[in-house]
């Protein structure tokens, strides 16, 4: 009874101490999404004007909305490239930086690495978009002396997508790398000397005993890739809404279409629903990658 | 003695609050501005006002125009927005017939109304049977030009007509070796964000017969371009790109190309001026009305400045505003900053015979007529939309002499602006 009394006592101390931390939670997250949600059954004006419910109608007219199925191409090609490029250049560095070899200097490959990952972004899409000035900028200069002349990197549909991608695959490499680091440096040694032992050869060791161990690793980060990169937003506007930039169609993502719907044309019920269709998206790859990744052998 | 000491302590320290309380009885207002540049002016009148005014603080914050636009979305509406806002009518319409802003007090009303201010400006404040906002200053569009690089190839002054400006833009493009584009001969606005690109394009469209939206005899409108003047401006834009190459999208534009001498000539407001005075004084080069074809025009953009509902100083509020529209804040607005001052009453042209690129600005010929943003809504998302149409066009090479795709590019474009102006209620049925 005593020993009962005990734990009720100490689960009653766990639940308030975790109290404000879920209170927060439910205020900052749970309640705007659930709003956000209803929110995407009316036409909702930031100005309050004319506000009344229409059902499904958001949602009808997003699929019909030309600008909405460019943002989600784009968006969705954004994802692909930036999740497949980050993850297999951030395992690579990671097992080349986890070799015997690179102890010594490791640390200061990953400080460089890991730099681009804590500087904030807009100073870094600032940065890249001097990089990618038709006129002025570092890449056109030296593929001036390949011979190659001149591009508007962030001006044409072909070429402006790709610069974002690799200059969003450039900022986040550092931290997948780290992770993966650390995933490389949980696995067991035995296991290794069992397969150097079985005549197990590079290739081999890293297919059947780094990647099924580093599994859970590869599915968090597989995971965390992609909300980040549905979630894209601040490079495109930064790099791409100056007088000199690729506004709108050419690179429209997800992101700047609820936002420009929200906030600049105030139609909140419509970009409600857009977030609504960005959460389930987010959400069904998410349980995708969990059904495929998260599978035990 | 122990009680003396703490009664004294109590009474030093209730001082202390009160004149606290008595500081901080000061009045601040805060002011908002959509233009980093006008930071120098606003500075400045908010330190002679407080000189005359020491109980008034006075707090300006600028930013980047869109951002104010969107920070001024979420505030209005919220009552958390500055006490005094500068903003474009057509940016403030939507909140002005929501009722977030309240009218003018009658002696603004009336300032407005006493012959200071042009019909075109009473016009676009009023809703109703009240005023909202007077304008601070405005922006014409004029054709800049660069002196140097005309007298070069013997051209007598900026074009004056569309034949000209594509037989000039030809003889003072430049290119290199390899034929790439070193200086345009013209900068036209050919991408960015916002709604720019298709206001650029208006300055072509209006001379050509055409229009953004037209207002019809029932007060609702349509789009004004879905004809022969729209297809006319798009042609002009893709035969400048592409069939004579005066222009493209590697080389730099606006008035950053114009300050490097990278363009010979491009279209803006008055406030290039004060850029090229701070950061280019050394180029040669002069402004021009914008070149005619069947008519001739120039765009009238007001920029107001409001008091805004939260505000709990509103009197003050307005005397500071109109300590700002005094004619020589007026003057001191235009000769520095560059903008143009939207008072009509005051003798500016001191300023241009001290600057002589401004004339162009103020004398306009007799034709020319003024077009404007009109007074609704929805006006920025037909813009904002049309903009991101027109980009993508002037990036089809495929249009050049495709009258059959330069016509269903404009129609499409068109069908959008109808459908927005069906969806707010103003749409003028045939």
């Amino acid at each position: 009874m005593n020993k009962k009394r005990r734990l009720n006592s100490f689960y009653l101390f766990c639940y308030i101490g975790l109290l404000p931390t879920i209170l927060l939670y439910v205020i900052f997250r749970i309640i705007p999404i659930a709003d956000t949600f209803r929110l995407s059954f009316y036409s909702w004006s930031i100005l309050g004007v004319g506000n009344k419910f229409i059902g499904l109608g958001n949602y009808f007219k997003l699929f019909q909305d030309k600008l909405f199925i460019t943002a989600l191409v784009n968006t969705t090609l954004f994802a692909i490239l930036v999740v497949f490029f980050s993850v297999v250049i951030s395992l690579a560095l990671a097992i080349m930086l986890n070799n015997k070899r690179m102890e010594r200097f490791s640390p200061i490959y990953e400080l460089v690495y890991f730099l681009p990952v804590v500087t904030p972004m807009v100073p870094v899409a600032v940065m890249w978009k001097w990089i990618y000035d038709p006129q002025y900028g570092l890449l056109n200069y030296f593929l001036s002396l390949l011979g190659i002349s001149p591009r508007a990197w962030l001006v044409y549909p072909n070429l402006a997508l790709y610069a974002i991608v690799i200059m969003s695959v450039w900022k986040i490499i550092g931290y997948y790398m780290m992770i993966f680091l650390v995933g490389l440096k949980n696995i067991s040694k035995e296991y290794y000397e069992a397969a150097l032992i079985d005549g197990a050869v590079g290739g081999q060791v890293f297919r059947y005993i780094t990647l099924p161990l580093l599994r859970p690793i590869v599915l968090y980060v597989l995971v965390v890739a992609t909300i980040q990169a549905f979630n894209v937003f601040t490079q495109v506007y930064v790099m791409t809404s100056d007088i000199q930039g690729a506004p709108g169609r050419l690179v429209r993502v997800f992101v700047y279409d609820i936002y420009e719907n929200g906030f600049r044309y105030f139609k909140m019920g419509y970009a409600s629903a857009e977030a609504v269709i960005l959460l389930l998206i987010v959400l069904a790859l998410t349980i995708f990658e969990f059904r495929v990744m998260g599978k035990e052998d | 003695m122990r009680k003396i000491t703490l009664g004294v302590a109590s009474v030093l320290v209730l001082c202390i609050f009160l004149g606290s309380a008595v500081a901080f009885g000061n009045t601040k207002l805060s002011l908002w501005s959509g233009y980093p540049e006008m930071m120098p002016f606003y500075e400045k009148v908010a330190e002679d006002y407080q000189k005359l005014h020491p109980e008034v603080e006075v707090e300006i914050l600028a930013y980047n125009l869109r951002d104010h636009e969107q920070k001024l979305s979420v505030t209005i509406p919220t009552d958390t927005v500055a006490d005094v806002v500068e903003i474009s009518d057509y940016a403030m319409r939507k909140f002005v017939e929501a009722g977030f802003i309240p009218p003018n007090p009658p002696d603004i009303d009336a300032m407005l109304k006493s012959g200071s201010y042009s019909q075109f400006a009473i016009d676009h404040l009023t809703y109703g049977s009240n005023t909202y906002g007077i304008p601070l200053f405005r922006g014409r569009q004029v054709m800049f030009w660069n002196k140097t690089m005309f007298a070069e190839e013997g051209l007598p002054g900026a074009p004056t007509n569309w034949d000209e400006v594509i037989d000039y833009s030809q003889k003072l493009a430049r290119y290199d070796e390899q034929g790439n584009l070193t200086r345009s001969g013209i900068s036209l606005r050919i991408s960015g964000g916002g709604s720019g690109v298709a206001e650029k394009w208006w300055f072509w469209l209006y001379p050509a017969g055409g229009t953004i939206i037209e207002k019809c005899p029932d007060g609702k409108y349509r789009a004004g371009y879905d004809n022969e003047a729209g297809q006319e401006a798009l042609k002009l834009y893709i035969d400048l790109l592409y069939k004579y190459h005066v222009d493209d999208h590697e080389i730099k534009h606006d008035s950053e190309a114009f300050a490097l001498e990278l363009t010979a000539m491009f279209t803006r407001e008055s406030w290039v001026v004060g850029y090229m005075q701070q950061y280019a004084p050394d180029v040669e080069y002069d402004t021009a009305p914008l070149p005619r074809y069947k008519r001739a025009g120039t765009i009238e953009n007001l920029v107001n400045i409001h008091v805004t509902r939260p505000c709990k100083d509103p009197e003050i509020a307005w005397d500071l505003i109109k300590f700002i529209l005094q004619p020589e804040y007026q003057t001191y607005l235009f000769e520095t900053v560059g903008w143009l001052p939207a008072r009509d009453d005051i003798d500016y042209s001191p300023v241009y015979e001290k600057i002589p690129q401004y004339r162009n600005f103020l004398e306009i010929p007799e034709d020319f007529e003024f077009f404007g943003y009109e007074p609704i809504a929805c006006f920025d998302e037909i813009q904002t939309k049309l903009a991101e149409r027109l980009v993508d066009a002037f990036l089809d090479q495929g249009l050049v002499d495709n009258p059959e795709g330069i016509a269903r590019v404009i129609h499409e474009a068109a069908e959008e602006t109808n459908s927005i102006l069906r969806e707010n209620e103003l749409y003028h049925e045939e």
